[in-house]
């Protein structure tokens, strides 16, 4: 794809397909039939999807308005509840598919300042500097490579047989419902790697700068979610305070179970470090097809989701806006049953009853050797 | 304003993350960040170029005759930035502003302002830039103008007939011909008001064009005179020149075209301005790269142009964007320099 890139080519012999389904001739295919899909649709980017954007930008600062006005008469139940449902959906909007997209880079074809993953901050606690690097660098690099990519288990849950179990995994549930409900706290102090501090393989030192940027940033959201605006508020105080805690509860549940549905339902693959060695485009491509999981839904499901619910197609192409996705994984869903690759998409109560059980499953050791993912058809 | 000051304050940790005015915009996008301003009329101005009628928002600083903003407008959904010389007298705060532009028939900015721009539109507007001002005291003349040159001037002209300028004025202006003869009535009505000379020279039309012996017909105390010229660089040279050897008066020069970039398509001069370092990049190898090798350590992640961790400032020159397959060459764009090579001379943040 990219002759600037230089990237070594690794030693595929047709003797031994790539994750058993390709061998090098038709990996190099595949990957220049990924590749066109990315240069028509980029190319073909104008006006409508700028619009888009500038559309959803226009919704979900709207509802939030919309969402804190009412939550000001929150004291009677009907304006407290339609108060949390908008502020929910605005937090849902500003992280999904506004704030993790722009940061993409996704709408920096715009060449627009104010959508820019340059200067871009989102509604969150997790500082954008700290999300870069453990998002778009660490995970959508090495994603799913067991040791590598740290969003397999984020540090605290055993999400793959690969991982050494440990007594603790038997709290594994608990932990588990906590992240979920913690999930943007869980996500500002992921960039810190605290198990590798505690281990002694990371230093104070190196992550003062970080702790220091991320604290800040707290800071700000606990101070206008928790404090100003329940202050505004005068004697409506605790229905505000409440509406906002209710608000951010709602994002993290939704945001923590659309991210889990992307990498760990059963039959995405996992991978270990030597699978990565020298990597070619076309076989980072393949990897991350395998190593994703879709969503099937509506158009509303898809914007609630930030698009996620096409993660195999976020996955292929992380800059591309997402409002192309849907188009994008037609082709990529035919690519896919042309080469005979197994392409994961299932509605969301399959794709999280899957990850759930998942979940309780790897807290316990290993009982059997269960295969990384489905048996591969050999292509 | 104390309590303006805490307002502000208030109003931006409760915005946080953004700033009140992303919320302002919902109710009027003028509103929002930055200058911007609202196209209130577009008229023909000529056959060859519109002239635009730009009410500014509350950022707007005001501007002098003479000098020139950039403006900002989205063609099929891509901010693109050109400068245009204000047409317009000094201007204050909230004060209109104009400036015309002519269009080029390869030109995507100009075509768009003349063909797609609409009365209601609303555009971007940098703080008006560049030292083609008048002088402080009134004092004579000399204005030198040549096709769509005469931008600024007639800014100049406008602030002079406002100011009732004390001090005689040459104004030698060229055009190809008659009709496509910029701001032609307006002008000839304000010099014959004010009393100032204007000359008219159409080359196709078989005028004579700039010369010695023709400027000291015309304006003989021309070389104690403050002289301005914009126009083609053969006029601007040829004038230029003769003010060197016998000007005695100061000579200002407004330059509105960049100049050119050879685009060679086999890498180029890559300079690091902060590194203050200066290296051969060939075209197989990214800028990351080839900062990387001149001892520099850049920001950057994934290094394939995925993560956009290595973002960086191209100050000047050109760069070709593998992953958009695409040359860049705006000034101030911010580029993935581990998917970028050099497309010619470029010269980058780092």
């Amino acid at each position: 794809m990219n002759t600037a890139l230089k990237l070594a080519e690794p030693e595929i012999t047709p003797q031994s397909p790539v994750f058993g389904y390709l061998n090098a001739e038709e990996l190099e295919q595949f990957g220049a039939e990924i590749d066109a899909v990315r240069q028509r649709i980029l190319s073909s980017l104008d006006e409508g999807d700028a619009a888009y954007i500038r559309r959803i930008i226009r919704w979900q600062r709207g509802l939030e308005v919309l969402g804190r006005g009412a939550l000001f008469l929150g004291i009677l139940p009907p304006f407290w509840l339609l108060g949390t449902a908008s502020l929910s959906v605005a937090k849902i909007l500003e992280n999904m598919e506004i704030g993790h997209n722009v940061m993409h880079g996704q709408w920096d074809w715009m060449r627009d300042p104010s959508i820019h993953s340059s200067t871009w901050e989102w509604d969150n606690v997790c500082p954008k500097e700290e999300w870069k690097h453990s998002h778009n660098f660490m995970h959508h690099k090495w994603t799913n490579v067991v040791g590598m990519d740290r969003d397999v288990g984020y540090g605290i849950l055993r999400m793959s047989e690969e991982q050494p179990w440990h007594p603790a995994y038997l709290f594994q549930p608990i932990t588990n419902a906590l992240l979920a409900s913690f999930f943007q706290w869980g996500v500002a102090l992921h960039d810190l790697e605290t198990d590798r501090l505690r281990r002694g393989e990371r230093k104070w030192s190196e992550v003062k700068d970080k702790w220091r940027r991320i604290r800040k940033k707290m800071g700000k959201q606990v101070l206008k979610d928790y404090v100003l605006f329940p202050l505004l508020a005068g004697p409506f105080f605790l229905p505000v305070l409440l509406g906002n805690a209710t608000a951010n509860l709602v994002r993290n549940l939704w945001s923590y179970a659309i991210i889990f549905c992307g990498h760990f339902p059963e039959g995405t693959h996992e991978f270990l470090p030597e699978d990565v060695e020298n990597e070619t485009q076309a076989h980072w491509y393949l990897r991350q097809m395998l190593g994703s999981a879709n969503i099937t839904g509506g158009p509303l499901f898809h914007i609630m989701s930030g698009n996620l619910s096409h993660q195999i197609e976020h996955h292929l192409f992380p800059d591309m806006p997402s409002n192309r996705y849907a188009e994008a994984a037609k082709e990529v869903q035919a690519i896919c049953e042309k080469y005979g690759l197994p392409y994961n998409a299932k509605p969301f109560w399959a794709q999280f009853g899957s990850v759930m059980k998942k979940v309780l499953r790897l807290s316990l050791p290993n009982f059997s050797s269960r295969s990384k993912g489905p048996t591969p058809q050999q292509a | 304003m104390a309590t303006m000051n805490l307002l502000n304050r208030v109003g931006a940790k409760l915005a946080t993350p953004l700033l009140p005015n992303a919320y302002a915009e919902l109710i009027n996008p003028l509103w929002g960040e930055g200058v911007r301003a609202k196209v209130v009329a577009i008229e023909p101005e000529g056959p060859q170029a519109v002239s635009l009628t730009l009410k500014p928002n509350h950022r707007w600083q005001g501007a002098r005759a003479g000098q020139h903003v950039r403006l900002g407008v989205d063609i099929k959904g891509v901010r693109h930035q050109r400068c245009y010389s204000l047409t317009s007298a000094d201007s204050t705060l909230s004060q209109r502003i104009t400036l015309t532009v002519q269009r080029h028939p390869h030109g995507l900015v100009s075509q768009y302002i003349n063909h797609g721009l609409r009365v209601g539109d609303v555009v971007h507007v940098a703080p008006a830039q560049g030292e083609f001002v008048l002088p402080a005291n009134d004092e004579p003349l000399l204005l030198i103008t040549g096709g769509s040159g005469i931008t600024p001037v007639m800014g100049f002209l406008r602030q002079l007939a406002e100011q009732g300028w004390q001090a005689p004025i040459l104004h030698w202006h060229f055009a190809p011909n008659a009709e496509v003869s910029l701001f032609k009535t307006e002008r000839q009505a304000l010099a014959k008001a004010q009393g100032w000379q204007l000359h008219e020279a159409y080359p196709e039309q078989g005028d004579e064009g700039f010369s010695a012996a023709k400027l000291d017909e015309l304006f003989p105390q021309w070389r104690n005179a403050h002289v301005y010229v914009c126009g083609p660089a053969g006029l601007a040279n040829a004038v230029v020149a003769l003010h060197e050897e016998e000007g005695r008066g100061p000579l200002v020069q407004e330059f509105f075209q960049p100049p050119a970039i050879a685009a060679t398509g086999e890498g180029g001069e890559v300079t690091f301005t902060r590194a203050n370092k200066t290296v051969q990049a060939p075209a197989t190898t990214n800028l990351l790269e080839a900062a990387e090798a001149a001892g520099l350590t850049p920001e950057h992640g994934c290094r394939m142009g995925i993560c956009y961790g290595c973002l960086t400032t191209l100050e000047s020159g050109q760069v070709r964007d593998h992953a958009a397959d695409e040359i860049i060459d705006t000034e101030g764009a911010l580029v993935r320099i581990c998917v970028c090579t050099a497309e010619g001379n470029a010269a980058l943040a780092l």
